[in-house]
């Protein structure tokens, strides 16, 4: 498109209409390359355009405009792409989020800890046990046997687990 | 004989898992690498969605001028496509906010694999620990340690080489499982890139057009490119009378026309200095805010060539475990290294 050639008003008018149509046409057939293009072409229009001739200034805001509209419409629409695919998304963080959960579940096994756990535990019970059975009261006489009986039994019981561990290992 | 038999497992068990021992890669270059691309990702989507939201307010400052200089009729339509590129930016907000969450559950997903390669590479200390704890808790209940030294040393380390391709095995597994959603994920994300290159174009085409406005420059920036242009439209105009001027056969007519073609000539070129000078701000101003938008082309780009090289590595990663082969990170690492320096350039120049 040359402009050199614009003298008057009409000629102006008849260039910013050309551009126009180019510009809706790019948009209907959804290609970003030629928007570009017309953007471009609408603001050397804007710089070429003779502001003296009675008219064009005005020209020049319906081509900015133009220019402002070819954007937001632009955005719009790869922005609603974007947005479309927020379900598939928000499933797929899920997918993962679960499949993380096994892993590190698959990793603990693997570094025994639910065992050590389990060790740790018991022998820690049995430390608790054995100072409750120190810390008796004479005061509750026959009673303190009986319940220091029972907490010899506990602790026998948590060995055997310790046996059943060892065992399995 | 007991004693013998529980040297011989370990040994047995040592001898059968061999096969599959240095076959278990270290994963946690992978999951740094998921980790900037990741990252990556985030800075992607919120330049973008920063990018929108100078863009509205160039339009809103444009509308502003507007309304003082020619009333708010002037104005009312640019405020209206203001409002819509800031709904449009909001929009973009949320959804990039949920693509970033996914990425986030990607890139613990990564590290989960890690986790599972290092324990089955740890499976000789783990072993050992629970020894500990068991010989803690014998010591609580007074009992002795069942066997001698030797024989829990042997069986650490068989249970070294048992975690090692129990590791190998599960890694497979978790990799065979995980890949439908991993090749999803680099569709969805691509796409979501691309979408986001196409928006970065359009953004910059703007930013640079309001680099020229008025409100921002001090000055009718299109009325000055005019004077500029007729100015040197003249000056060329005026070479061609010097040239024409300098074939006068009559010397003193001669000279005459050329003092006075020269006195022209000093004008035009002052004009031409005076807008040169004045433009000059506004074009660095432009030139600036191109290299800005190239340096998110090329964040994108780059995000995009990490994505696919990323689902990739992940396929490989998973024919190499079957075929008992660790694939190279390299390429993955080197992707991940770009975008480091991209976001860091970004960053330094923001």
């Amino acid at each position: 498109m040359n402009w050199n050639n614009n003298v008057s008003f009409a000629d102006w008018k008849t260039s910013l209409r050309e551009l126009l149509d180019d510009a809706r046409k790019a948009v209907e057939q959804n290609d970003d390359r030629a928007v570009e293009r017309v953007y471009g072409r609408i603001e050397q229009f804007i710089v070429a355009s003779d502001d003296t001739v009675a008219g064009v200034t005005e020209l020049d805001g319906v081509a900015r405009e133009t220019m402002r509209d070819l954007i937001v419409s632009a955005v719009k629409r790869d922005v609603k792409d974007i947005a479309d695919r927020m379900a598939d998304i928000a499933e797929l963080e899920k997918r993962f989020a679960n499949r993380s959960a096994v892993n590190s579940s698959t990793a603990a096994a693997l570094r025994l800890e639910r065992v050590r756990a389990a060790l740790d535990h018991t022998t820690q019970t049995i430390a608790s046990l054995r100072a409750l059975s120190e810390s008796l009261p004479t005061e509750l006489g026959g009673d303190a046997a009986k319940i220091d009986q029972q907490i010899q039994d506990v602790i026998a019981a948590l060995a055997k687990l310790g046996a059943a561990v060892q065992t399995k290992l | 004989m007991k004693t013998l038999i529980l040297l011989r497992i370990p040994l047995v068990l040592t001898l059968l898992v061999c096969s599959s021992c240095r076959t278990l890669p270290s994963l946690q270059p992978f999951a740094d690498s998921t980790a900037e691309l990741s990252l990556s990702v985030r800075a992607a989507g919120r330049a973008t969605v920063a990018d929108a939201q100078e863009l509205a307010a160039d339009w809103d400052r444009e509308a502003d001028r507007l309304a003082s200089d020619e009333g708010d009729a002037a104005a009312k339509r640019i405020r209206e496509q203001a409002a819509e590129l800031t709904k449009s930016a909001a929009e973009l907000d949320a959804a990039w906010t949920a693509t970033s969450r996914m990425m986030t559950a990607v890139a613990d997903y990564s590290s989960s694999l890690a986790e599972i390669a290092a324990a089955g590479k740890q499976g000789r200390a783990s072993a050992e620990a629970v020894g500990s704890s068991l010989k803690a808790l014998l010591d609580g209940v007074g009992a002795s340690f069942p066997v001698s030294g030797e024989v829990l040393a042997l069986s650490t380390r068989a249970y070294g080489y048992v975690a090692e391709a129990r590791a190998a095995k599960s890694l497979a597994q978790a990799l065979r499982e995980a890949q439908p959603a991993v090749d999803e994920v680099a569709q969805v994300v691509r796409a979501n890139l691309e979408h986001a290159q196409r928006i970065n174009r359009m953004l910059y085409l703007g930013l640079v057009t309001s680099e020229s406005d008025p409100a921002r420059a001090g000055f009718d920036v299109g009325a000055e490119r005019g004077l500029l242009r007729r100015a040197n439209a003249a000056l060329d105009q005026l070479r061609a009378e010097i040239q024409k001027a300098l074939k006068e056969a009559d010397p003193i007519a001669r000279d005459q026309a050329l003092a006075q073609l020269a006195e022209r000539s000093r004008g035009l070129q002052a004009i031409v200095a005076g807008s040169e000078a004045k433009l000059g701000p506004v074009n660095a101003a432009i030139a600036q805010t191109r290299k800005r938008g190239q340096q998110r082309a090329e964040l994108l780009t780059a995000t995009l060539a990490a994505v696919d090289e990323w689902a990739s590595y992940h396929r490989r990663l998973l024919a190499g475990l079957e075929k008992k082969q660790v694939p190279s990170a390299q390429a993955l690492a080197a992707a991940a290294a770009d975008i480091r320096e991209l976001l860091n350039l970004i960053r330094t120049k923001s």
